[in-house]
């Protein structure tokens, strides 16, 4: 009965799972900075009609050639948020795959909202908002994504998340098509120390039918280990309380002092 | 001539704390919307609901990621372009206010404001100024705090003398970054980080220097502002800006000082400087804040007046002294509850 119950729980799963997503080819370039990345297309269909394309963060698009099998994504020389979007048609299926780049460069115009501001494909999952320039996702923290089709909410859609460790769930967006989520603190060691620990991967994947074509998309970016493991806010009330007491007992012992022999009046 | 400055303002730096500590919703999330990215003033970058970052960020950040790359690879320019971009934005902005940034705008300098009158309101405040000693040892604070942890520190870091940890060593004991993110909700900067001996000594530090900041702001006036690297930055540049305090004064002067007293800085030079003078003079010192204090509680017609491109825009008066006065000691009457012995007994 039990295994039964864990089989029907786990049946959703499957059926959102969209196959194709961006993953990063291990030991090359890091979620920020200048240097070259690559990446590889995850779970393709052979024969589909595939279209890889790189959009800058001034909303320029180059189409990115295939070399093995992997996507070297050079830095574009502008700053800010780039996205790597791949897409693959066939008569009844529409697959999208998208993942957000930061790259240090030349500062551009436009802002990361104009970025997502712009359609990548029919069904998306839109970051709401990417953390901030210079500001990562991490584990243990909230965040908030747009489900969407052709830019209208998708509310209540059902949505697969899941790590490269191993953590699934299946979430649904709200009435608006906002889809609220924690990413799991899951990493199985925790090194004391932000650079120290490798980020993990998350992925996003949601799919609808529409007129007998199936739908699928994909959102995937490293999350990287919540710092909570070697900050501690208690020691750190602790510290402040211990100058908040200093200072108190530090005006204690200030002499009051007057700039002028004869006060005229007290301001 | 307004009713008074002081309300005026407390006004302008009200509207001003608000806008720069949430007006991520009216300017935008990403730190591309923000208005300069090299404000004048403290207003934090690790709020997340914030309309500006203050200027000191990018100053080290730029020191720390990109010195070393420059030496390595020989090209200045590399360094000089982002950090002479911020020196420009940082004047760009500063010549239109010059110091008012500081008594105008910063949400820092507000808090501590806002501290003080709960402190006097309470029966806290027994410290008016400090003594002539104690300000001459804190002066120079200012400057070792721009040059040393600013400046100095994360360029060494950068040329790898120090560990990355001393790479914002400025912002990671900065008061703002506390009082800003609690005051959103987030107690993400109250802590101590355990990864390393660096960063435990630089958060232990920030978290008691707020703790500080914040009883000290209760019983005197404006206790950060004065070892503030920022206040530093403003004093290099005060000769660009735009408003500028100036002074004309008598040998009336040397009896009087209650501008000296007035001062939230404990300026003393307001009263001996500029005593017999043939033209107005820029008294607009290193540690001003440009917050008009002085020009409202002088006595004496347009001896100090607060100029903006030379114009008078608000200059000493006895009408509006004797207002000031009389509004001033209403006010300090008022107490909620009277903490204080010495101070119950002054009122
Ligand atoms: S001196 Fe005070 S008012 Fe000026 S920037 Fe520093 S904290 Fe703000
Ligand atoms: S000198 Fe005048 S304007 Fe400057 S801080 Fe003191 S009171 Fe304010």
């Amino acid at each position: 009965m039990r295994a039964l119950i864990v089989f029907v729980l786990w049946m959703p799963a499957f059926m959102v799972q969209a196959d194709l997503y961006w993953q990063p080819v291990p030991g090359r370039g890091g979620a920020h900075g200048g240097a070259a990345k690559m990446f590889k297309l995850a779970e393709q269909i052979p024969d589909a009609k595939r279209t890889v394309a790189l959009l800058h963060s001034d909303l320029q698009r180059n189409p990115l050639e295939v070399d093995k099998g992997l996507y070297r994504v050079k830095g574009s020389g502008k700053n800010n948020y780039h996205a790597l979007v791949a897409r693959e048609e066939g008569s009844d299926y529409r697959h999208l795959a998208v993942r957000y780049l930061y790259f240090n460069g030349k500062p551009v115009d436009s802002s990361p909202s104009d970025l997502l501001a712009e359609s990548l494909g029919e069904l998306e999952i839109v970051p709401d908002p990417l953390p901030r320039e210079h500001w990562r996702y991490t584990s243990d923290k909230p965040y908030r994504f747009r489900v969407q089709f052709n830019g209208k909410p998708l509310p209540e859609q059902p949505v697969l998340v899941m790590t490269e460790t191993g953590s699934t769930e299946i979430l649904h967006s709200d009435s608006d098509g906002v889809l609220k989520l924690v990413i799991p603190d899951d990493f199985a060691t925790v090194v004391p120390g932000a650079r120290k620990n490798p980020p993990g991967e998350l992925r996003i994947f949601s799919e609808v039918d529409r007129e007998g074509i199936n739908y699928q998309s994909s959102l995937s970016m490293s999350y990287y280990v919540n710092p909570s493991h070697w900050k501690s806010a208690s020691l750190g009330a602790m510290a402040a309380l211990g100058g908040l007491l200093f200072g108190l007992w530090l005006n204690r012992r200030l002499p009051a002092h007057s700039r002028r022999k004869k006060r005229c009046v007290q301001i | 001539m307004c009713a008074n400055l002081t309300l005026v303002r407390r006004s302008v730096q009200l509207l001003m704390f608000v806008f720069l500590v949430y007006g991520s919703v009216v300017i935008g999330f990403y730190a591309a919307d923000k208005i300069s990215g090299a404000l004048p003033a403290l207003s934090c970058a690790y709020d997340s609901m914030n309309a500006d970052y203050c200027a000191l960020i990018p100053l080290q950040h730029q020191l720390h990621h990109r010195l070393g790359a420059a030496a390595d690879a020989g090209n200045w320019f590399m360094f000089l372009m982002p950090f002479l971009t911020t020196v420009g934005t940082f004047l760009l902005l500063f010549v239109f206010l010059n110091k008012a940034f500081c008594g105008w705008v910063c949400p820092l300098g507000f808090f501590q404001e806002v501290m003080q009158l709960i402190g006097q309101k309470l029966g806290l405040r027994r410290v008016d100024s400090l003594t002539h000693g104690a300000v001459d040892k804190i002066r120079p604070v200012k400057w070792l705090m721009l040059g040393g942890l600013v400046l100095v520190l994360p360029a060494l870091t950068s040329l790898g003398f120090l560990s990355d940890e001393w790479g914002d060593p400025f912002c990671q004991i900065c008061p703002s970054r506390i009082m800003t993110t609690l005051l959103t909700g987030s107690n993400e900067q109250l802590f101590v980080d355990t990864s390393s001996p660096s960063y435990m000594a630089l958060s232990i530090t920030g978290d008691f220097l707020f703790g500080l900041m914040v009883a000290l702001a209760l019983t005197m006036r404006q206790p950060f502002c004065r070892i503030c690297p920022m206040l530093a930055l403003h004093a290099v540049f005060r000769k660009v800006g735009l408003a500028r305090l100036v002074k004309q004064g008598s040998s009336r002067c040397e009896k009087c000082g209650l501008c000296a007293e007035a001062c939230p800085m404990d300026i003393r030079e307001l009263q001996s400087e500029f005593n017999a003078v043939a033209r107005p003079k820029d008294i607009t010192l290193a540690d001003c804040t440009l917050c008009g204090r002085c020009v409202e509680f002088c006595p004496d017609k347009d001896v100090l007046q607060l100029r903006y491109l030379n114009v008078p825009v608000f200059s000493s008066s006895p009408a509006y002294f004797k207002r000031r006065k009389k509004a001033q000691t209403q006010w300090d009457s008022v107490k909620l509850i009277g903490f204080s012995k010495a101070e119950k007994e002054k009122v």
